[in-house]
């Protein structure tokens, strides 16, 4: 049952999008007008979705106040700005928050039902950090045989997150056996991306000790 | 997505022109649901939409070619072409038609001599004089007929 | 034949005076009753008071099917549907309108009025034209140390009179522009160069020569 927020405090946004996606009944949709309403609802229920409205500026928060307030509080869901034309501006801006897509004003249904199937599809795929976990167990017990398929996976973390530190580390633990300089050197590289990130700490500590 | 009925779903309609006609259509196509935008180059216009109308407005000279992307008109369903002016209807309802490739398109003329220069083009017209001067034929002959 | 002026001031009134010079028979439609009389009095051109899109007036033109229809009027839609109806009604086959967006231009191919001008674009193209040929060649000759700026004049002679520049092979040097009857035109593939034109060649220095000899001497 896709859960969807929309965030305006335009009606005609907020019906419009409402009387497209309610036409499948397994959607829940709820719209709101203020920013701080809608995140006390994310925190209680995390959306499948959340349409932004980029001129909603109510109390301190404003549209991209609330998605960097997302980002920090880590919510990881798709998020569709909803922007006219003219504030090209502010859409540059949502991209820096990791929205999946703007829409623009005045919007089709076609549009409207597109985003949200792309949404689901999104929604379908492993998080970030399940990916990870699902590597790291892989690379414990990995055989000579997934070798390349595994190296190949992690090499797309690096292409997709290149700032991030987990794929480094786990890189290095790839490495270990087979060439414990490489290892290192990744091992410091994700510390210089993260300098508290425990694990990378520990495991580049006892390759040092057992030099 | 899984419509449960398919038939009820919305589509994505451009009316030029806020005016008695055009706000009347424009308010029936939002009751039922469907996604509107209205264009016109007064704004006070958009009062003549119902307290209820969902849809989006436009203000600005509905023949420019500028005006008619910014309305996406090129993903409509179908056009309403209602300004107050013969050939500016004329104008846009075959720049929608040829220019842009949207089939449904429905224009008002009044001048029922007008209505020569789109047969060729096949463009739906609506001409109040025509529709009213049948009406009040079907009058007359009912008079006769008493 | 004769030739129909639907609408316009200026370029109506002087156009008229153009045609009746060359013997030619003209009819000029106009809405204002004033203006009619001014042009009735001063033009010997057939004056007709009216709307040059309502069919009524058309009508009265008595149009035949090899007259030179022009419409002029300070509205694209006005000139588009009295072009549509001379066209359609009438059988004209040449018509022509002014048309004063430019955006409307690919509108109006789209339609099939084809003869268009659009004096919008006209005078946009000779403000670019000049300001660009000139800071271009002003910024070459200031830092240049191994470009050359040279003239070639086309003679009726010329190996490459009337050809198109997308057709000349030119592979060390590139025509900047064309200066043409006191104007200059920003060369592009379909351009054709014309006897009289004077081409605007930039090559390497050491070049010079083998370029000039693409165009100079006969076919």
């Amino acid at each position: 049952m896709p859960l969807i927020y929309i965030l305006s405090e335009e009606r005609n946004v907020s019906r419009n999008i409402i009387t497209i996606l309610e036409k499948d009944d397994n959607n829940s949709i709820k719209s709101f007008t203020e920013p701080d309403e809608i995140l006390n609802e994310i925190r209680n229920k995390k959306p499948d979705l959340l349409f932004v409205d980029l001129k909603v500026s109510k109390g301190e928060l404003n549209g991209i106040s609330l998605l960097d307030k997302l980002k920090r509080y880590d919510y990881n869901f798709p998020v569709v700005v909803v922007t006219s034309l003219n504030s090209i501006e502010a859409v540059k801006k949502a991209f820096q928050y990791n929205v999946i897509d703007y829409i623009s004003i005045p919007f089709t249904p076609d549009e409207i039902t597109d985003i949200f199937n792309k949404a689901m599809e999104i929604n379908k795929e492993p998080t970030y950090n399940e990916k990870i976990k699902d590597l790291k167990k892989r690379i414990e017990f990995m055989n000579a045989e997934d070798n390349k398929e595994l190296e190949d996976q992690i090499k797309s973390l690096f292409y997709k997150n290149p700032s991030l530190p987990q794929p480094h580390y786990l890189y290095a633990l790839f490495m270990k056996n087979k060439n414990p300089n490489i290892a290192i050197k990744n091992l410091k590289a994700s510390l210089a991306l993260d300098p508290n990130f425990k694990e990378a700490r520990i495991v580049l500590d006892e390759m040092e000790n057992n030099k | 997505m899984n419509f449960k009925n398919p038939f009820k779903k919305s589509f994505y309609y451009v009316v030029f022109g806020c005016g008695r006609l055009g706000s009347i259509i424009a308010n029936e196509l939002s009751a039922k649901g469907h996604s509107v935008v209205v264009i016109d180059r007064d704004e006070n216009s958009f009062e003549n939409l119902s307290f209820d109308f969902t849809g989006f407005t436009l203000v600005g000279e509905a023949n420019e070619i500028e005006q008619m992307k910014e309305a996406k008109i090129e993903k409509a369903n179908g056009v309403f072409v209602l300004t107050p002016d013969d050939n500016t209807n004329i104008m846009i309802a075959l720049t929608v038609k040829k220019y842009f490739n949207v089939d449904n398109v429905i224009a008002r003329v009044y001048n029922p001599k007008n209505i020569k220069t789109f047969a060729k083009h096949k463009i739906e017209i609506v001409c109040p004089t025509m529709l009213a001067s049948n009406r009040l034929k079907k009058f007359i002959s009912k008079g006769e007929k008493e | 034949m004769k030739v129909i002026l639907i609408g316009g001031e200026e370029i109506s009134y002087h156009l008229s005076r153009m045609f009746l010079n060359r013997g030619y028979k003209v009819t000029m439609v106009n809405k204002k009753p004033e203006y009619c009389k001014y042009l009735a009095k001063k033009l010997k051109a057939l004056i007709i008071n009216g709307d040059g899109t309502d069919n009524k007036v058309l009508e009265q033109l008595e149009l035949k099917n090899d007259d030179v229809f022009i419409a002029l009027m300070p509205r694209d839609q006005d000139n588009l549907v009295a072009c549509l109806a001379a066209r359609e009604i009438y059988k004209i086959e040449n018509s022509i309108s002014l048309v004063n967006d430019p955006e409307n231009l690919k509108v109006f191919e789209k339609i099939g009025i084809e003869k268009t001008v659009s004096p919008v674009s006209i005078m946009a193209n000779a403000i670019f034209a000049s300001s660009t040929v000139e800071k271009y060649i002003k910024s070459l000759l200031s830092d240049s140390s191994d470009l050359e700026i040279f003239e070639i004049e086309i003679s009726e002679n010329s190996k490459k009179a009337n050809k198109q520049l997308k057709d000349i092979e030119i592979k060390e040097g590139i025509i900047g522009a064309i200066k043409r009857n006191g104007s200059t035109i920003i060369a592009k593939g379909d351009t054709y160069i014309l006897p009289g034109d004077k081409l605007i060649i930039i090559t390497k220095k050491e070049m010079k020569n083998s370029v000039y000899n693409i165009f100079v001497g006969e076919s």
